[in-house]
């Protein structure tokens, strides 16, 4: 048997398996990726973000990250194109609203745990039956799903509330705590998004992501090649309708409401500008496309009416001269730098 | 009886746009292979260029109508040289995204350039009402019967039997062949752009006389036109149409009798379902584009 | 590479293939109209290897593609003496049938060695629970699942490549790796479709060998191809296709002296002469 060839630039700071090494995903140490993330984002950006309205500012961002990271999981990982994240951002948001109305603020935990439960089985459901469409019908049939959503959600006011728009949804709280200031409930939402985070990093380092990456690339050969492209294909799904769920919720008791208006067809399109603009090869990209989302009608105040106009502009632009988004953009920044150095060192010995 | 053929007739009415919308969309599908999500917002767009004309210049009705048709046959060719022929080398999700990017920022551009307060557009028939047995029927809806009925007749026609319906068709099955063939694709897929482009605008000023004009209206349109694509068979124009008067009806009889309100839910859950049962879609999508 | 348990009654190599590894019966593929394989009836035998050989359009790969599950088929096929439904792929993989196709099917986005390994048969922990919450289990599969693949790149000649970017690969190797992903999923019955199209002869003569070394007295291989002696030299008996017709089966001397071959398919030498 061989030795494994590995790709030079890992290097192995654990102990060396002399077992049949691993492929490369799993060596990649992503993990400490993720715990940098976090460690940073705690140090910094506590310090740096003060006024309130850019705290709201960065707990939105954690907020859609993890949607974003969803549509990620159900998009760039599996393949298949769902219009409906948002919808499962408005049932998560309702539910766990719901939850704390009904059975108290200091339930809200709980409320999450409702919220990821409920999309997560009504998605495994939609994607059960929808297991034999191809993609654009997937496509269609999930904006069928949103779009009766829209409609019936302001119809069921037990749940919704009145015209769909709930009110006065309870701040988080944590056992008998509860975070009222931006920065309090930075720390949870970092966390949450720190869990979604290596949730991601577990699932790239499994058999899940090559059955999803064979289900999204060739389907049917890979079928073939007995690979459950239906089972990886739904468990992806329901795993990012669950993240949008969490999300929704999340969002809810950040600003109190959770409306249709909100959380129309156009913000399952922002999403899908998020996780392009960053780059759809890795979860990393939603977390960036999340940022410049929340980010730049900020920078655009003055383009405020102009806003759909510039995103549209900027999804045409990203999607013809940056297919790999920014990541890519700075991935091909590093390879560039690499290889010049490369030479510049091979020019001078 | 006089509320069953008032709604009758609103439904087929409504059918009849929602053909113009999903015939001019599939077209393009079958011609260039695009799915043109910017579709429906260009039914918006013809029907407030033909609002502005009528605002600005004081023109009739109908001089405002073929005005708007013309300026939406050239934004259909503007759309297809920036979101489509610099994309025709890349996978075929690229240039849908693409035809999304235009859809949000011609939405935009409406918004800014007319203001989001709905509009309300004039047409020749607009004050005449017809009675039958106790329903007044607005001409409008029998306006728009005949002009959708005239028009896809007239698609239809050249589709089947002109030389440039054949050029399409050629250019559907196969590209590479056709392009050796010396079929010129380059104007063919500009005709095919301004073509649907023309249909949509005709779609959006035949039935905004009858509701208030609002930037997202034709985006909605498009919508339940999916539905009745769907319905009727992606696969091909008659099919389409069947489809656009059955989502029509269900959403008006339907809705009017039962479960008024959820009405325009109705297409979208039948829709779901006909998915559900028959996965391919009534008709298959891929195996040929005609 | 570990195959199915050996029949009763199965013979090696030297006595001449064994029991009736596939039965297919009346197989019959249509699209749209157009009758592909027009009733085609065939036994693949343990041991066995089959070419099959054909003008273009006779209906070689769709034959291929009914005894994958890729197409709808009418018919009956039977696999080691039990009924298998047609039109579904993953049926076919269980009962051991492994397709190598026409193109090379690579995946990019993977390495050559996860490209090997998504066929494996040990499909333990694979999933959201093995992600999640069994890791350690999860973990010593995959270690018997890159064991497995790391043998099948070996017996198809490009175990350097292992863990290896699959997108710099040549067409050979491409090729190669198709072989070895099917290689892995320890099949019954192995079928090739124009595994030699677009290799020089060297790289023609090295898949012979591989092909050559994976025969044991259990799997029934078909192959489908153009280059007549690359078929001699590897089947036992050839099936003549034309037009979605089955026009001859023997074994090769046979088949080549038969006048109806000659008529049906030496008229187009001057077409697969070519390939």
């Amino acid at each position: 048997m061989t030795t494994a060839q590995t790709s030079p630039e890992v290097p192995k700071l654990l102990a060396d398996r002399s077992l049949p090494k691993l492929p490369g995903v799993y060596r990649q140490h992503q993990i400490i990726g993720v715990a940098i993330f976090a460690v940073a984002a705690c140090l910094i950006l506590p310090r740096v973000v003060t006024s309130l309205s850019d705290q709201s500012l960065m707990n939105q961002w954690t907020a859609y990250s993890i949607a974003a990271i969803g549509f990620y999981w159900i998009f760039g990982l599996a393949g298949r194109f769902a219009f409906c994240q948002t919808f499962m951002m408005l049932l998560g948001g309702y539910i766990s609203a719901w939850v704390t109305r009904e059975l108290g603020p200091q339930w809200f935990l709980l409320g999450l745990v409702a919220a990821i439960a409920a999309t997560a089985v009504f998605a495994a459901l939609i994607g059960l039956a929808t297991a034999r469409t191809g993609e654009f019908y997937f496509a269609i049939a999930t904006l069928a799903v949103t779009e009766v959503g829209l409609i019936v959600f302001p119809k069921l006011t037990s749940l919704t509330g009145a015209d769909g728009q709930t009110i006065g949804i309870s701040p988080p709280q944590i056992g008998g705590t509860v975070l009222l200031t931006g920065e309090d409930v930075f720390w949870l939402f970092i966390g949450l998004l720190t869990l979604v985070l290596v949730v991601a990093v577990l699932l790239e380092r499994s058999p899940l992501r090559r059955d999803a990456i064979a289900a999204r690339d060739n389907g049917p050969v890979a079928r073939t090649a007995g690979v459950p492209v239906v089972k990886t294909q739904i468990t992806l799904f329901a795993l990012g309708s669950a993240a949008g769920g969490l999300s929704g919720a999340m969002i809810g008791h950040l600003t109190g409401t959770i409306s249709t208006d909100s959380f129309g067809l156009s913000l399952s399109i922002g999403i899908f500008l998020m996780l392009l603009l960053g780059g759809s090869d890795s979860y990393w990209g939603p977390v960036l496309g999340a940022a410049f989302y929340v980010v730049i009608p900020q920078v655009l105040t003055s383009l405020q009416a102009y806003e759909t106009i510039v995103y549209g502009g900027l999804l045409l632009v990203v999607v013809i001269l940056l297919p790999h988004g920014l990541i890519g953009v700075g991935r091909s920044v590093m390879v560039t730098g690499r290889h010049l150095w490369q030479r510049r060192t091979a020019a001078s010995s | 009886m006089s509320t069953l053929i008032s709604l009758l007739a609103s439904g087929i009415s409504l059918g009849g746009v929602l053909a113009l919308v999903s015939v001019g969309f599939l077209l393009l599908y079958k011609a260039t292979g695009v799915l043109n999500f910017a579709h429906g917002d260009l039914v918006t767009l013809g029907a407030y260029v033909a609002i502005w004309v009528i605002a600005e210049w004081g023109l009739p009705s109908v001089a405002a109508y073929a005005l708007a048709l013309i300026a939406l046959f050239l934004v259909g060719v503007i759309v297809e040289r920036i979101a489509y022929a610099p994309l025709r080398k890349r996978p075929p999700l690229v240039a849908v995204i693409a035809t999304l990017a235009a859809a949000i920022m011609i939405e935009g551009l409406i918004a800014v350039w007319q203001g989001a307060n709905p509009k309300s557009l004039a047409s020749p028939v607009q004050n005449v009402i017809f009675t039958i047995d106790g329903a007044r029927i607005p001409a409008q809806e029998v306006l728009i019967v005949v002009a959708a009925v005239v028009v896809l007749a007239a698609v239809l026609f050249v589709f089947e039997k002109t030389s440039f319906g054949r050029q399409v068709r050629a250019m559907a099955a196969d590209p590479e062949m056709a392009q050796l063939n010396g079929v010129a694709m380059r104007t063919l897929s500009m005709l095919a752009f301004g073509l649907s482009a023309a249909l949509a605008c005709l779609a959006g000023v035949l039935i905004a006389p009858l509701n208030e004009v609002t930037p997202t209206f034709g985006f909605t349109l498009m919508i339940s036109g999916f539905a009745a694509a769907v319905l009727g068979g992606f696969g091909s124009i008659g099919g389409v149409i069947l489809g656009s008067i059955v989502v029509g009806l269900v959403q008006n009889l339907l809705g009017g009798y039962v479960l008024q309100g959820y009405a325009e839910a109705l297409p979208f859950i039948l829709m779901f379902l006909v998915l559900v049962v028959r996965p391919e879609g009534l008709l298959v999508l891929k195996s040929s584009r005609l | 590479m570990t195959t199915a348990p050996v029949p009763t009654g199965a013979t090696g190599l030297d006595g001449g293939p064994g029991p009736a590894l596939l039965e297919a019966q009346g197989i019959s593929v249509s699209f749209g109209g157009v009758r592909a394989v027009r009733d085609v009836s065939v036994t693949l035998r343990h041991g066995e290897c089959l070419g099959v050989v054909g003008p273009n359009g006779s209906g070689k790969s769709t034959l291929l593609n009914a005894f994958s599950g890729i197409v709808e088929a009418s018919g009956t096929v039977t696999v080691a003496g039990t009924p298998m439904r047609l039109g579904r792929p993953r049926v076919a993989y269980d009962q051991g049938i492994c397709r190598v196709f026409q193109a090379p099917q690579t995946y990019e986005s993977l390495s050559c060695l996860e490209n090997v390994m998504m066929s494996s048969r040990n499909k333990r922990w694979s999933g959201f629970l093995g992600s999640m919450l069994g890791r350690p289990a999860m973990r010593n599969n995959e270690r018997d699942r890159v064991e497995r693949a790391r043998s099948a790149l070996t017996v198809c000649g490009i175990a350097s490549r292992d863990d290896g970017p699959s997108a710099t690969l040549t067409y050979g190797q491409r090729r190669l790796l198709d072989l070895a992903r099917a290689v892995n999923a320890a099949p019954r019955i192995l079928l090739l479709d124009e595994p030699s199209a677009g290799l020089n002869d060297a790289e023609t003569r090295i898949l012979g060998e591989i092909l050559t070394n994976l025969k044991t007295p259990e799997l029934g291989i078909v192959v489908v191809d153009h280059k007549i002696d690359f078929i001699d030299r590897l089947s036992s008996r050839v099936l003549v296709m034309e037009q979605g017709l089955a026009v001859a089966d023997g074994p090769p001397g046979d088949i080549w002296k038969d006048q109806r071959v000659i008529d049906a398919y030496l008229g187009r030498a001057a077409d697969s002469a070519q390939h």
